[in-house]
């Protein structure tokens, strides 16, 4: 089942999008932050394509990723729209994640420049990407804007986000502007973006949620809040960032929309009574959790909505508007959105209505691939006879209604979400055993409560190794969300009688400890 | 260290500190947590069990967190969050 609608306002970029919008409404607020830095449309125009031709004279192009390493910030936006003037794709790197990872996905990716600010950490570079700092780009004099041609077309690269993989890297997702513009187009004209919008930017730019808290704020002339570097953990931080400044949309992950409504009362809900949108997606919705929504927020003033998708299809392919009333069992992931089809399949079988199977993604929300993994890319996005059409497998398990409707019901495989971020337990598995005093190991999620969830590796470790040593290889290797939080010791792994590990024995065991 | 933190340090209330560490472990099922220890770094606390302690310290000690009280270092350490509850309940008293 496939919505089509406005493909001839597809044939744009991130960057144009924007640059029409600033010429509609040069003197509007466009971005605001809690230090007080605010920037009109016109003034953030003239520092992206400043910083777009500066990059340019350094080597950017097209389809060649730019890294960014910055906090969220004002200067991140600029650096992001920089990086999209000079005709590159941006690729998002962690301020917080060890060098090696992020000289590790800059090498994957094959950036050849890397975008910093001088607030940021210096990054120790090879020789193949060369470091350009913000402030310095910019300050050069010499440098115009008016004539900034485009180079990048509808079919070039936007991002390349980095999501985990189970061979112990992770792998680059390659986003092309088409597919992020008919995200965003669709989302605007689904949800009625007007100028007097406001959209908050929380989530950290690593994960694809990010992107239409990014850039959809433009699509509709409404201007953006940046919430300040590590503020999100505080309730109070969101709650007055939506009171002074109107928000209207927000985007939660579940879990985290579950503690925040346990955090609000009567005087807090006042203080949101600007918004319009409360936007999950990331994990499941649970039918508690949206009647606890209702139970504050009344369904005139203030909707809850689901929304589905991998990073491998541009952030979202399904909605679900949540209704007030008559929630059934399960809230379903919803209805495609524009141009895109989702399919329910067991392999080379296009499945019936009804029946559970992998869901299966196609239209123009697909990604290119992963970037420089050609192999990688033809194992998950291939040529399905039965539907006619290239798709992406997700490994998600669903099923679909009748009336197009569908419902999601778990994993075929070992990735995990811990507090919506997606984690191959097999990646870290890798990793460590990289190390060479790793001799065997298994990851496994063990959930404390529904909200604590600790990522423990049971590890066989050769004679005289130093366990501490291999937690420091861990830490100095993989992000914060994906190190694990403890480390267990072990003579041997339990098996089942395939010789794969026993998962389910290990998750017990983790509990006992 | 200056002489009026050194003064804070004193009158702190291990009451708190005893609510706190429990509220902490009876999530996390940790129970030796130093007090001095970066519960936001060390990965005991993320953004979403920081939300639950926020709505926590507020419920069990009854007070207002303001925006302006707000800060990652305010609430990094069980020792801190102690020093913070212990000024806002003195200055609500």
């Amino acid at each position: 089942m496939i919505s089509t609608k406005n493909i001839a306002s597809l044939n744009t970029t991130l960057h144009r999008v924007f640059e029409d919008t600033a010429i509609e409404f040069p003197k509007k607020i466009a971005v605001s932050d809690a230090m007080g830095n605010t920037m009109t449309y016109g003034e953030l125009l003239v520092r992206a394509k400043r910083l777009g031709s500066a990059l340019r004279l350094r080597g950017a192009e097209r389809n060649i990723p730019v890294g960014i390493v910055m906090e969220r910030s004002v200067d991140m936006l600029v650096g992001i729209l920089g990086i999209l003037f000079s005709g590159a794709p941006y690729l998002p790197l962690d301020p917080s994640a060890p060098n090696s990872r992020n000289c590790r996905i800059l090498s994957l990716a094959g950036a050849n420049l890397l975008l910093t600010n001088e607030s940021s950490a210096t990054l120790e570079l090879t020789e193949a990407c060369v470091q350009v700092i913000l402030e310095e780009a910019e300050s050069e004099v010499n440098i115009g804007n008016s004539d900034l041609e485009y180079i990048s077309n509808p079919d070039d690269l936007a991002y390349v986000i980095f999501t985990s993989g189970s061979t112990g890297d992770p792998k680059g997702v390659m986003i092309e502007h088409k597919s992020a513009i008919n995200r965003l187009q669709w989302m605007k004209e689904e949800y009625d973006l007007v100028p007097e919008d406001v959209l908050i930017q929380k989530t950290p730019y690593i994960f694809d949620v990010s992107v239409w808290e990014i850039f959809l704020w433009y699509f509709g002339g409404a201007s953006l809040f940046i919430l300040e570097h590590g503020y999100e953990k505080f309730p109070q931080a969101i709650v007055s960032a939506v009171q002074e400044n109107k928000v209207s949309f927000m985007h939660f992950i579940p879990s985290l929309l579950n503690v925040f409504l346990n955090y609000i009362g009567p005087p807090e809900l006042e203080s949101l009574s600007s918004l319009k949108y409360v936007f999950c997606s990331g994990e499941s919705l649970g039918v508690t959790l949206a009647e606890k929504f209702y139970s504050l927020f009344t369904y005139e003033n203030t909707r809850l909505v689901n929304f589905y998708g991998p990073t491998e299809a541009t952030v979202d392919v399904t909605y679900f508007n949540v209704p007030s009333h008559d929630l059934g069992q399960n809230i379903p992931i919803g209805r495609s959105i524009a141009n895109t089809g989702l399919h329910i399949i067991d392999g080379d079988e296009v499945l019936n209505e009804g029946d559970t199977g992998e869901i299966a993604i196609s239209g123009i929300n697909l990604a290119k691939g992963y970037i420089n993994q050609p192999a990688l890319t033809n194992q998950h996005f291939v040529y399905h006879t039965g539907i006619g059409k290239r798709i992406y497998k997700t490994g998600d398990l669903g099923t679909m209604t009748s009336d197009g409707l569908v419902y999601f019901y778990g994993r075929n495989d070992d990735q995990v979400k811990v507090r919506g971020i997606r984690i191959e337990l097999g990646e870290i598995e890798n990793l460590l055993l990289r190390h060479p005093n790793v001799k065997e190991c298994a990851v496994v999620l063990d959930k404390k409560s529904e909200n604590v969830v600790f990522i423990v590796a049971h590890i066989i470790v050769r004679e005289n190794a130093d366990l501490d040593e291999i937690k420091n290889y861990a830490k100095s290797s993989l992000p914060a969300y994906m190190t694990p939080n403890r480390y267990l010791e072990v003579t041997e792994l339990p098996r089942l009688a395939s010789g794969k590990i026993d998962r389910k024995q290990l998750r017990s065991s983790a509990l006992i400890n | 260290m200056n002489i009026t933190d050194n003064k804070k340090m004193t009158e702190v209330n291990p009451e708190i500190n005893n609510q706190v560490v429990a509220f902490i472990s009876a999530h996390t099922g940790i129970d030796e947590i130093d007090e001095h220890e970066n519960i936001f770094e060390s990965g005991l606390v993320n953004s979403l069990f920081a939300i639950e302690l926020m709505t926590f310290i507020e419920k069990q000690f009854n007070i207002k967190v303001t925006i302006q009280d707000l800060s990652l270092d305010t609430f990094s350490t069980i020792s801190k969050i102690n020093e913070f509850v212990t000024a806002k309940m003195t200055s609500n008293v």
